[in-house]
Parts: C-alpha cells; sequence; structure tokens
C-alpha cells in the first residue's frame, strides 16, 4: 500500500538550530501512531511541516505522495498544539466555518458529540473554559473523514477522565484505513491505542516499530522502553 | 467488563485472555453476536487493529465465528466452550499451585488447607 | 474558495465594522433632528448643550468609522495570519494567494462601504436639519448630474482606480509590515516603523515624485481612514489636473508597487512563516 506520510531525509532548521536533522519515515494507512519523544525533540516541528505550516530546509515530505499543498491539506486534519479557534465564534458558526471549507466534514458528528458534552450552539468560544475549547477543537478535527490526523498534544496536561474522553472521542471517529498521528510525551496514557511508536530524539527517528513487536521482543512496555532509552 | 493490560505482553493476547474468559463465563453466550470491532475498541481503550488481531486469534482457535455480513459470533460449540474452560482452569490452577510451592506447601500440604478452608464454609 | 473566505472575512471584520456604521447613521439622524429643533427651544440650556453633544458624537462617530475600519481590518489580519488564528486559516485547503486576496478585496470594500456611508449620514443630516428644502436638494442632484455627465469617463476611470490604488497600497503597506515584523523576535515596535518608512521612502524614490500620485494621495488623505497615516497630505483635496498620460503612468506605478508589496507580503507568509 502506499504510504500516506513519507519523509525522505527531511532537514528543518531555524537559523543556525537544526530541529529535524535528515528524517526518513514511511507511515501506512490504517494506523494509529504515536510521535514519542521528549520536548524540543522535533514532533511539532514534524507536524507542522506536514500541514505546510513550515517549509523543510532540505530533503521532502509527502502527504498521499504530494507535497503539502492545498490539496493535501483537504485530506488532512490538524489538531494544533494551542486553540486555534477564533474566539468569537459560536459552536454553531465554528462548524458552518469547517463545513465551508472541508467537504469531508461530517457535521451530524459534530453536532452530536457537541450535544454530548452540552455545549450551547449559540456559546461563543471567548466564554467557554480553556478545557471546552480544547474539546471543541477536538470535536471539530475529528469530524472530518480525513485521510490523516495529526494531533499535536491532544493530551497534553489534561485530567484523566477528559483525557479517556479524548482518546475515545478519537477511537470512534477516525475514519477506517485513515492515519492518526499523535504526539505527546505521555506515553502511558496513548500507548494502548496506539499501532506503531515512533521515537524522535534531537530530531532523529530512534526507533518506528509496531507497539506489539516492542512488548513481544523486550517483555516491556513501550513507556518503559521510552523511559530506558530516554533516561538521563 | 475489565479491561486491564500488564505491561509485559502485547495487547492483542490480553485482549485474548479478556475476550476468552469472557466467553466461558458465560458474559458473552454461545451463538451471541460480538460487539463491533470499533465498539470494542472504544470500550477497551485500545486500537481497532488490536482487537481485529485478537478476533482474528480466537477464530482460529475456534472460539468465534465470523459470518461475511452479520459480523461475529461466538462458537456454538458448548464443547468447545467447556474445553476452553478446562484448559484455563488447569491453567490458573497450576500458576496457584507454583505460587503454594514457593511458600514452601507441597501438593498435600495445599489440598489439605483447602479442604480446611472448604469446611470452615460450610 | 474565494467566495468563502471573503464571506468569513466579512463575518469577521463586520461584527465591529458593522455596528460602527450602524451608530454613525444613527447619530446623523439624531444630530439632523436636533438641528431641526433647536431653534424653536433654545431657551433651555440643557438642550442646547444636549444638541451639542449629539453633533459633536455624530463628528466623532464619522471620525471613528474611517479609522476604526481600519485598525480593526489591520488588527484582523495580525491575529488571523499570523497569530493563533494562522494555525487554523493557514491549514485550510486554499492558496495563500486566495487568502491573502480574500483579505484585501474584503478591506477595499470596506473603505468604499464606508466612504459611501459617510456621504450618506451626511446628506441625512443636511436633509434632516431642514436647512435644505427638497426641491433645493433635488436642484443639487440636478447640477451634480450635470457636472457628472460633463466629466470624461476616463476621469472616473482614473480618479476610482486611483482610490482603490492608494487604499490597497494602505492595507498592503501595512501587511507587508506586519508580515516581515513578525520574522523577528526582539524589538518589534521598531521594525514595525522601520518597514513602514523604508516602504513610504521606496514608492518615493523608486517610482519618483509623480504629478498622480500625489493627488492620489491628497485624494486619498481626506478619506479620513487614511488622515493620519500619511501626515503630510493634511491640506484640502488638490483636485487633479494631470494630464490623462501622467495619470496612466502613475497608476501604473502604483500598481506595480502594490504588486511588490503583495508578493513580500506572499513571500514571507510562505517560506518565513513565524507562528508562535
Amino acid at each position: 500500500m502506499s504510504n500516506i506520510l513519507e519523509c525522505k531525509a527531511l532537514v528543518k532548521r531555524y537559523g543556525s538550530k537544526e530541529a529535524l536533522g535528515g528524517i526518513d519515515l514511511a507511515l501506512e494507512p490504517g494506523r494509529i501512531v504515536g510521535l514519542l519523544g521528549p520536548n524540543g525533540s522535533g514532533k511539532t516541528t514534524l507536524i507542522k511541516l506536514a500541514c505546510g505550516l513550515l517549509t523543510p530546509t532540505g530533503g521532502e515530505i509527502l502527504i498521499g505522495g504530494e507535497k503539502p499543498s492545498k490539496q493535501t491539506n483537504a485530506i488532512v486534519s490538524y489538531l494544533p498544539e494551542r486553540i486555534a479557534l477564533p474566539l468569537w465564534m459560536t459552536t454553531r458558526q465554528a462548524m458552518d466555518f469547517y463545513g465551508d471549507f472541508y467537504a469531508d466534514f461530517r457535521r451530524d458528528a459534530a453536532e452530536e458529540m457537541a450535544a454530548n458534552l452540552h455545549l450551547e450552539r449559540d456559546q461563543s468560544i471567548k466564554t467557554m473554559s480553556k478545557g471546552t475549547r480544547e474539546k471543541l477543537q477536538l470535536i471539530l478535527t475529528m469530524s472530518r473523514a480525513a485521510q490523516l490526523y495529526l494531533l499535536d498534544e491532544p493530551i497534553g496536561g489534561v485530567d484523566p477522565a477528559t483525557r479517556d474522553y479524548i482518546l475515545k472521542t478519537i477511537l470512534t471517529n477516525y475514519s477506517e484505513n485513515s492515519t492518526v498521528l499523535i504526539s505527546t510525551h505521555l506515553i502511558s496514557d496513548v500507548e494502548h491505542v496506539l499501532d506503531e511508536a515512533v521515537f524522535l530524539r534531537e530530531g532523529s527517528v530512534m526507533l518506528h516499530e509496531t507497539v506489539d513487536t516492542i512488548r513481544e521482543e523486550k517483555g516491556k512496555s513501550v513507556d518503559e522502553l521510552f523511559r530506558e532509552v530516554f533516561a538521563c | 467488563m475489565d479491561w486491564t493490560f500488564r505491561d509485559d505482553a502485547p495487547i492483542y493476547t490480553q485482549l485474548c485472555e479478556h475476550l476468552t474468559l469472557a466467553i466461558v463465563s458465560g458474559a458473552f453466550a454461545p451463538g451471541e453476536r460480538l460487539p463491533a470491532v470499533r465498539e470494542l475498541a472504544v470500550d477497551a481503550g485500545v486500537n481497532p487493529n488490536t482487537v481485529q488481531r485478537a478476533l482474528s486469534e480466537l477464530e482460529r482457535d475456534g472460539l468465534v465465528f465470523s459470518q461475511r455480513t452479520a459480523g461475529r459470533f461466538v462458537t456454538e460449540d458448548a464443547e468447545r466452550i467447556e474445553q476452553e474452560r478446562q484448559r484455563l482452569a488447569e491453567e490458573r490452577a497450576k500458576s496457584f499451585l507454583d505460587a503454594m510451592e514457593k511458600l514452601g506447601y507441597n501438593r498435600i500440604q495445599t489440598v489439605m488447607l483447602l479442604e480446611k478452608m472448604r469446611g470452615e464454609e460450610k | 474558495m474565494l467566495g468563502k473566505l471573503m464571506k468569513h472575512e466579512f463575518r469577521a471584520t463586520g461584527r465591529i465594522g458593522a455596528p460602527l456604521c450602524g451608530i454613525m447613521l444613527a447619530l446623523a439622524v439624531i444630530a439632523g433632528m436636533v438641528l431641526r429643533f433647536w431653534g424653536g427651544s433654545n431657551a433651555y440650556g440643557w438642550w442646547e448643550r444636549a444638541g451639542s453633544t449629539v453633533i459633536v458624537l455624530y463628528g466623532m462617530s464619522v471620525f471613528a468609522v474611517s479609522i476604526g475600519i481600519f485598525i480593526v481590518l489591520m488588527q484582523h489580519y495580525k491575529r488571523n495570519l499570523l497569530g493563533d488564528e494562522g494555525y487554523l486559516m493557514r491549514t485550510l485547503p486554499v492558496s495563500l494567494h486566495e487568502l491573502l486576496l480574500s483579505k484585501l478585496f474584503v478591506a477595499l470594500i470596506w473603505y468604499v462601504a464606508a466612504m459611501v456611508l459617510t456621504f450618506l449620514s451626511g446628506v441625512l443630516v443636511v436633509f434632516l436639519s431642514g436647512e435644505v428644502k427638497l426641491s433645493e436638494f433635488g436642484d443639487a442632484m440636478q447640477m451634480l448630474r450635470r457636472a457628472l455627465s460633463e466629466t470624461d469617463a476616463e476621469f472616473w476611470i482614473v480618479t476610482i482606480l486611483g482610490y482603490l490604488g492608494v487604499m490597497a497600497f494602505l492595507t498592503l503597506l501595512f501587511y507587508a509590515d506586519f508580515t516581515m515584523t513578525q520574522t523577528f523576535s526582539k524589538h518589534k515596535t521598531l521594525y514595525n516603523i522601520m518597514f513602514v518608512v523604508i516602504f513610504i521612502v521606496l514608492l518615493r524614490v523608486i517610482f519618483g515624485l509623480n504629478g498622480l500620485l500625489d493627488a492620489s494621495f491628497a485624494n486619498a488623505a481626506q478619506m479620513p481612514a487614511s488622515a493620519g497615516i500619511i501626515g503630510g497630505a493634511d491640506g484640502p483635496t488638490q483636485i487633479y489636473v494631470t494630464s490623462s498620460h501622467g495619470s496612466y503612468i502613475g497608476l501604473v506605478e502604483l500598481y506595480l508597487f502594490n504588486a511588490l508589496l503583495y508578493f513580500l507580503t506572499w513571500g514571507f507568509l510562505k517560506y518565513k512563516p513565524n507562528l508562535e
């Protein structure tokens, strides 16, 4: 099967600082992949390159065989680390916005999830708590029937109940044969939902392996392995 | 259902164990339709591919069968389920005996202890 | 997609722009009425005070519409493409050109709308105040129409293109300025001022002091939107009297410079994106 995401000798430098140092990585369709690494290891940079927010310094990154463009953005659903929704919008206006721009937006799914969360349709995002804003943004991201989901730190700094809600939302909604890339440094929280783990360290891929293989061969969880690999 | 996973083994093998237990204990009755893969995955908080893999194992073991359109069902072969129950029981009994052995109880002492506890329960 | 972008652009900027215009029109109505009844009740001091307050408020609202809409548009650009909202806007399945052009077009439509509405509000005040009789008003319109029919189409094309060109220049000037400043992490205010100065000097040096440019700026300076920005153009409008030949050259120069600003903005957004 052709790869949905492919990096070939991908390099990204910010001035003289190297964020990614020649990464080779290929992700197949239909997988949930953990992009794991400590802060500053290049996770966000990789995701930003994939959705065209950054341009590579060297090498290339391909989405479904093409360089990031407006065409690839149409099949990529991106959850940024911060709230990107205009704060003046209401839940309904945010849904209108997604519906207008994304042909794959499933309005009914979004409405249902918003109703389950008891979100008022005419409440503005400005008046929502930080947690609710994050949930709304996740709902919108996962309501798209995209081919590649890029989720940047979806569970950073949330309580266990919210974490379960987020993971459940991802599992329930990602479309079949699509690939979900979840970046996080909280491995134990996401380990069970992953097919594959990619370890990033200082801009290089240390390991790319299926979770089953890691557990079978090493007899330990991905979390334990991570702690060993990244022990200071 | 309680879905807890240990760290030292692949998730899919543990998922097999959980599902097998559910079948032999009757939580999933013979001939009953199993939940869809995605549903099970969300319920257990694991990856759908992992669920798929676990179900395929169970299918190979003859504990479940799939009908192309209708989904997956628990086997109606009561004998097969009974056999699996026996296997699980023996496996657990053995690990119990091993644990007792570490405490310094030989088989006879263990059995006597069990007899004594049964007497007290009555 | 350009249409959808523009729709949302109007939605985002209209939240403040539309009420501003509404307030201005409402104040125009009140001011007109006050002027009409003022004469009969000037015995009461409070009435006079209230009346003059309303008229001052109306004057301020005219100013607020022009300056306010410009500020709203510029702030919206900054927040929408360079701030957190950029994560959403710049990962949409649209090209950067579509994003930028939708903003530029919506800005130009706002300026024209603000100008038309300001003019209308003035007509409202004069009309409601009763100072001008309906027949006189009709005569004035007649005269205006006659004057218009005597002017050749070329004059209007040059005037409209000149106006749009100057407003586009002011808009692109700040788009480019904000976008380029964004790539620096320190001394942003300094760079903000520096780039604006550089662009204006560049415009003057490279393309020379052309009759039309000055006339256009003077014209634009009459538009309150630009009053605070081009400080030098403080006099009343110089009715421009350049030959049509010169006008066209000036127009082409202005639009070329606008294109330069546009591609600078585009290039920085594309290759030096800095969302932090």
